[in-house]
């Protein structure tokens, strides 16, 4: 039965079939085949459930957070920002890169959105101020992974409903984490520049007086992200209620800006409504499977089978972590979320993993799949803005990135408490 | 331009208010919640029930905007194969790929309809202070499940008309997995 429905998905998936299909038809089948009830006759039910659940509605709220920000006309004050506060740091307008990408990646949520729009601002800067091309590129390319694990972060909302985790919970672990994953590529940056100063560019002139008025730039998004992230964590808001104060506070930032018009609201809501369908789609149809296979006992089939193999829980994780990166080689992080989170999460729980610490993690593998040749997307959307010279250069300069990933990787193994002191402080 | 045609620029007109009309919604729903928030936490006073609503036009907002995703081929796919694909494969896996989404939301939207009459029927109300009438919301989220089914059934004949002319940009237009360049310039 579980080699049945490994192969199943993976046909579907490799022929390209639309995700939330593969996941549909999987439920289906399985339910036709392997349960003793028609479970499936549910499906109308689960799907009007968890289109109504609280928790969900986060999801289309961050986005259109994200697109109304997008629009807003903040961005280029906010690199101006992060270029007087960042870069008189051995590696310049690349430390700028990082800190504006994990700003903008926080609010918005979107790592495609993140490194197009910081990389259409920051790309110009390469050739005016000589920095070594690649790695500048690479900054741009791995700073836009950060959304996915610094909150609030979309993906830990869907997992935290996969695996049944509170989400406030998983957004106190992923702080942390997440920051010092940027502090790790800013470190890479300044160890690549001390042993290679030539690929470091002009340095910017230090002027205190620039510095307090880029503030202006630098302020509101901040802003933004504390009240946010900081309802949540004070326990004022759920993460929904978070989600609506950051779509009215980004509104509001709008309206200040002289940039909240009708016409500019519909393409937020355009841009808000795509995404969001095409996303509930999948969660619904993963929401459904999940259910099934559980139902089935495929979940604990494939537990019995882990535990089964005689390795002891580290050995375990690392053949997990192995999986993931292979996997995230070919696989775009959502559609991976999707279809392996219902099936590793329960196996990892039962063999006394921390289900928090583990969405943390899996958050890390979920970024280095962002920038992992030969499917990575950030590393296309960067070529896309460049327009010229090859991939490799985007590829080569992202490469000790992906180091810095697997680093953490390695740091969030050895030091479980990375993730989980901060909430251990709450709850 | 033939009749297919015709319906197919005619559904994406209405998704594209439907859209803007879910969008309105979504954003009227973060203003209540707003609203309670500040409420119950500056002066004490609970205001129930944003928590259902938000709910409600969440599920009627998605449902509405998935023909508009639909049209726009938004559908998430994985393109690690397909893009080493002559194009005509590409094109029978565009469209066998979209009856495949396409008949299980069908099969989805008949259940969906059992449950919509159940609620007529027994004229069921929410679980909760503001009792809703359930099949008020349901019927709005039903009616975006519907109009998904007709456009993918109006979209699915077209592909396969211009399948046999081995028209293939013409299925290309309306399924291909999209290009970055179209992805970027959607996102920024």
């Amino acid at each position: 039965m579980m080699i049945q429905a490994i192969l199943f998905l993976m046909a579907l998936v490799i022929l390209s079939v639309p995700i939330a299909a593969v996941l549909g038809w999987l439920g289906l089948f399985m339910s036709n085949f392997h349960s003793f009830m028609p479970l499936h006759l549910a499906i109308g039910d689960i799907f009007w459930q968890n289109s109504v659940e609280f928790l969900l509605v986060a999801i289309p709220m961050f986005i259109l957070m994200g697109e109304i920000l997008l629009r807003s006309g903040i961005t280029e004050r906010m690199y101006e920002g992060m270029v007087q506060w960042l870069g008189w740091l051995p590696g310049g307008l690349m430390h700028s890169n990082i800190g504006a990408c994990a700003l903008f990646a926080a609010t918005s949520g979107s790592s495609v959105a993140t490194a197009a729009t910081i990389g259409t601002v920051a790309l110009p800067e390469v050739e005016k101020r000589h920095y070594n091309e690649r790695l500048f590129l690479g900054t741009i390319a791995a700073g836009g992974t950060l959304g996915i694990l610094i909150p609030p972060s979309i993906n830990l909302i869907i997992y935290g409903l996969l695996t049944d985790t509170s989400v406030p919970e998983l957004y106190l672990a992923g702080f942390i984490p997440g920051f010092m994953l940027a502090g790790l590529f800013m470190l890479t940056v300044a160890i690549a520049c001390f042993f290679r100063p030539e690929w470091d560019g002009d340095p910017e002139p230090q002027d205190w007086n620039r510095k307090i008025r880029s503030l202006s730039g630098l302020l509101p998004p901040l802003g933004i992200f504390l009240v946010v992230v900081g309802s949540i964590y004070a326990g004022v808001a759920t993460p929904t209620e978070g989600a609506s104060l950051g779509v009215i506070a980004s509104l509001g930032l709008a309206a200040a800006n002289r940039t909240l018009t009708i016409a500019m609201l519909k393409r937020a809501i355009e841009g808000t409504m795509r995404t969001t369908a095409m996303i509930m789609l999948i969660i619904l149809a993963a929401i459904f499977l999940n259910f099934i296979l559980a139902a089935v006992g495929l979940t604990s089939q494939l537990t019995d089978f882990v535990t089964g193999l005689g390795l002891t829980p580290m050995q375990t994780m690392l053949m997990i972590i192995g999986f993931y990166i292979v996997l995230g080689c070919f696989m775009e992080t959502l559609s991976m979320l999707l279809t392996t989170a219902p099936l590793i999460a329960p196996v990892v729980i039962s063999l006394g993993f921390d289900p928090v610490w583990f969405g943390v993690l899996l958050m890390v593998l979920l970024e280095t799949a962002l920038i992992t040749p030969p499917i990575g997307i950030n590393l296309y959307v960067v070529q896309g803005i460049r327009k010229k010279g090859g991939l490799n250069d985007v590829m080569i300069g992202t490469l000790p990135f992906v180091l810095a990933m697997f680093a953490m990787i390695g740091l969030l193994l050895a030091f479980p408490d990375l993730a989980l002191w901060l909430p251990g402080l709450f709850y | 331009m033939n009749i297919l045609d015709k319906t197919l620029k005619g559904l994406d007109g209405i998704a594209l208010r439907l859209v803007w009309l879910g969008g309105a919604l979504l954003i009227l729903a973060a203003l209540i919640v707003t609203v309670d928030v500040i409420l119950r936490k500056l002066f004490n006073i609970s205001m129930a029930g944003s928590d259902e609503l938000s709910g409600y036009a969440f599920a009627i907002a998605t449902s509405l905007s998935l023909t508009y995703a639909l049209l726009h081929r938004s559908n998430i796919r994985v393109d690690a194969l397909y893009q080493h694909l002559p194009e005509w494969l590409r094109c029978t896996l565009d469209i066998v790929g979209n009856v495949l989404l396409i008949s299980f939301i069908a099969y989805v939207s008949w259940r969906a309809s059992l449950l919509l009459a159940d609620s007529y029927a027994n004229q069921s109300r929410s679980i909760s202070p503001l009792q809703t009438l359930l099949a008020i919301p349901q019927t709005a989220w039903f009616a975006g499940l519907v109009l998904f089914v007709i456009t993918g059934i109006v979209m699915t004949l077209a592909s396969l008309i211009a399948f046999f002319r081995r028209d293939w940009s013409a299925i290309q237009q309306m399924f291909g997995i999209k290009s970055l360049d179209e992805q970027i310039e959607e996102e920024s």
